[in-house]
């Protein structure tokens, strides 16, 4: 029993510890965070751009948003209780630049400043600076503005913070571009940027934002089958995604849609088959995705999902974040395996019909 | 692959991180428990959290059909009368002057959310008395001096506009006034040059919840953010 007890223990630390370093450090290439960071530059620019004309207005002397008030609400929201302060968090001034000014002239030059640092880090130059930078613009928007953020800015966030840790501007850059330039003259360099194509911190970037985008997609799919928080007692409430009606009020709000679904309050099936098709595909994503079947299924349904979300809830920044976060599964060499074992499924199949045919062809 | 000592430093820093994010997610999730809720708070987890943005439950549930999922609109009436009460025919009458706090035909989208995210903040934070006024203040502060108003007796309002109900006649428009709900009004008024005190106005339906609180019948007690019915409910 002794030495079953000791072979086991050993047996499983060893497994244990050969799958947790294969799962996060066995080196990748930057092209999926390379395609990721462009996506994400492109949703953080139109994200900033859309700031402009309100930057002053929001957070300027004259603002509607005063920093007093912020700080003020932000540490009671997190508190979680009413009336009460238990504990103070950080202070927000601390974590956005954005406090630093309010005069119309210094405000509108820093959002000028953090669009070209968008931009640069966008098009991929000094990627890995750009990223950094490019994370602490959109944090110092999103803890200065906390009353005008959606669900998008934690996606871009998180996306953001874990892009850091990788080489994000090794294909689709400038820096790629301009490191292939080089390499074509010096031979020497050249080798050391086939050295440097795999990387553990792609890994562990690519496998960070995985395992994150996991966790939101099951939260979200577990928050559409549970009710609110608080259910006051003799208030009539029913589930809307239960009751099948969760994509109809979506659509009914009258300022948030961006295209006017009203015709599809004469067919009730098709907006309770899409409410309950939005709630099985959540919880599906977060448990078949990591299958390496139905990964390609799972990246290719999330498109029309989050496409038909953004048209009828007006989150479409949201769900184009989501749908770059999705990236982090996107791995060519998978796909292009997939379709070769298709190929080789094919030949096999058509050996066992007609022997000889498939090594002939 | 990096050296051992290296993976050990970054497996447990990766183990932190991520027991950090599971707490932040558990603790939102459910009925909160006293443990889950002491762990977030007390261990230092929501400030870093905190710090990285990511101090969330990541529960984006679109809509649950509650106040807060609605489209909320804020908005000042200039120059009130006295006992005006937001009334549309009194606005019209009198031509009042009315400043939304969302610009008219606001693009692109992503503006347009910001403007209704903070319509949803005074929503949300309606019901709580002690905090009710404080962001409808500093928006009415702002909008006012962007406006060259320095004194004055005005009337703030915070709406909700509720969907329709799929059952309701097709071409019903989604801006009927019976599809408004008052969330949070309040007098304006000056108390010095460019300050402003906000006099929450209580509504009929919350004097009355009111009264009935005092004679201790809680299962009369309506949702938290529901304010007073303008029309009825669709």
């Amino acid at each position: 029993m002794t030495a079953f007890l000791s072979n086991y223990s050993a047996l499983f630390v060893n497994r244990f510890g050969q799958g947790w370093n294969r799962f996060w450090y066995t080196p990748r290439d930057g092209y999926s965070l390379g395609l990721m960071r462009l996506c994400l530059g492109v949703l953080l620019l139109y994200l900033h751009l859309t700031y402009t004309p309100d930057v002053v207005r929001f957070f300027g002397t004259d603002g509607v948003i005063s920093p007093e008030v912020v700080v003020e609400m932000r540490q009671r929201i997190i508190t979680g209780e009413q009336n009460q302060i238990r504990y103070t968090t950080i202070n927000p001034r601390y974590l956005s630049y954005l406090y630093l000014f309010d005069d119309a002239f210094s405000l509108r030059a820093v959002h000028l400043i953090g669009a070209v640092i968008l931009l640069l880090f966008t098009i991929g130059l000094k990627s890995r600076v750009m990223c950094v930078l490019a994370w602490l613009v959109t944090l110092s928007y999103m803890h200065r503005a906390p009353f005008v953020t959606s669900a998008v800015e934690p996606i871009v966030c998180l996306l953001l913070f874990y892009m850091c840790f990788g080489r994000s501007g090794a294909s689709f850059s400038v820096d790629s571009w301009l490191a292939r330039r080089r390499a074509a003259r010096e031979p020497g360099f050249a080798r050391e940027l086939e050295e440097k194509s795999l990387s553990f911190g792609n890994t562990i970037a690519l496998r960070l934002m995985q395992v994150h985008v996991t966790v939101i997609y099951l939260a979200m799919g577990l928050a559409k089958l549970s009710g609110p928080p608080i259910v006051t007692e003799g208030s009539a409430w029913t589930n809307p995604w239960g009751a099948g009606h969760a994509v109809w009020l979506l659509i009914a709000r009258p300022e948030s849609p961006w295209v006017n679904l009203d015709w599809i309050a004469g067919y009730p099936y098709l907006f309770q088959s899409w409410t309950l098709a939005i709630v099985v595909f959540e919880l599906a994503f977060g448990v078949f995705i990591w299958n390496r079947l139905a990964r390609p299924l799972m990246l290719l349904v999330a498109l029309p999902m989050w496409g038909s979300l953004a048209l009828i809830s007006g989150i479409a920044p949201f769900s184009v974040a989501m749908l770059i976060a999705n990236l982090a599964f996107f791995d060519p060499e998978e796909w292009r395996e997939l379709g070769q074992a298709r190929g080789a499924a094919e030949d096999a199949a058509a050996e066992s019909r007609e022997p000889g045919r498939a090594a002939t062809a | 692959m990096p050296s051992d000592g290296l993976r050990t430093l970054i497996s447990f820093l990766l183990f932190l991180h991520l027991f950090a994010l599971s707490v932040a997610v558990l603790s939102r999730t459910g009925t909160v428990s006293g443990f889950r809720s002491a762990l977030r708070t007390r261990t230092g987890v929501s400030h870093y959290l905190n710090l990285l943005g990511m101090d969330l439950g990541y529960d984006f549930h679109l809509t649950r059909n509650m106040p807060d999922d609605f489209d909320h609109v804020v908005d000042l009436v200039l120059d009130a009368p006295t006992g005006f009460r937001g009334e549309q025919e009194v606005i019209e009458q009198q031509q009042l002057e009315t400043i939304e706090l969302m610009p008219e035909d606001v693009w692109p989208g992503a503006r347009k959310r910001r403007y209704l995210s903070l319509g949803l903040s005074v929503a949300a934070n309606a019901s709580n008395d002690e905090i009710a006024s404080e962001i409808p203040k500093a928006l009415v502060t702002g909008l006012l001096a962007q406006h060259g108003r320095t004194d004055g007796k005005h009337y703030f309002r915070c709406r909700t506009i509720r969907p329709r109900n799929w059952g309701d006649e097709a071409n019903t428009d989604p801006h009927d006034p019976r599809y408004y709900f008052n969330d949070y009004m309040a007098d304006v008024v000056a108390t010095g040059p460019g300050q402003w005190n906000l006099v929450k106005v209580v509504s009929e339906g919350e004097a009355t919840q009111l009264q009935r609180q005092s004679t201790s019948d809680p299962a009369t007690q309506s949702p938290p953010g529901s304010g007073e019915r303008e029309g009825t409910q669709p």
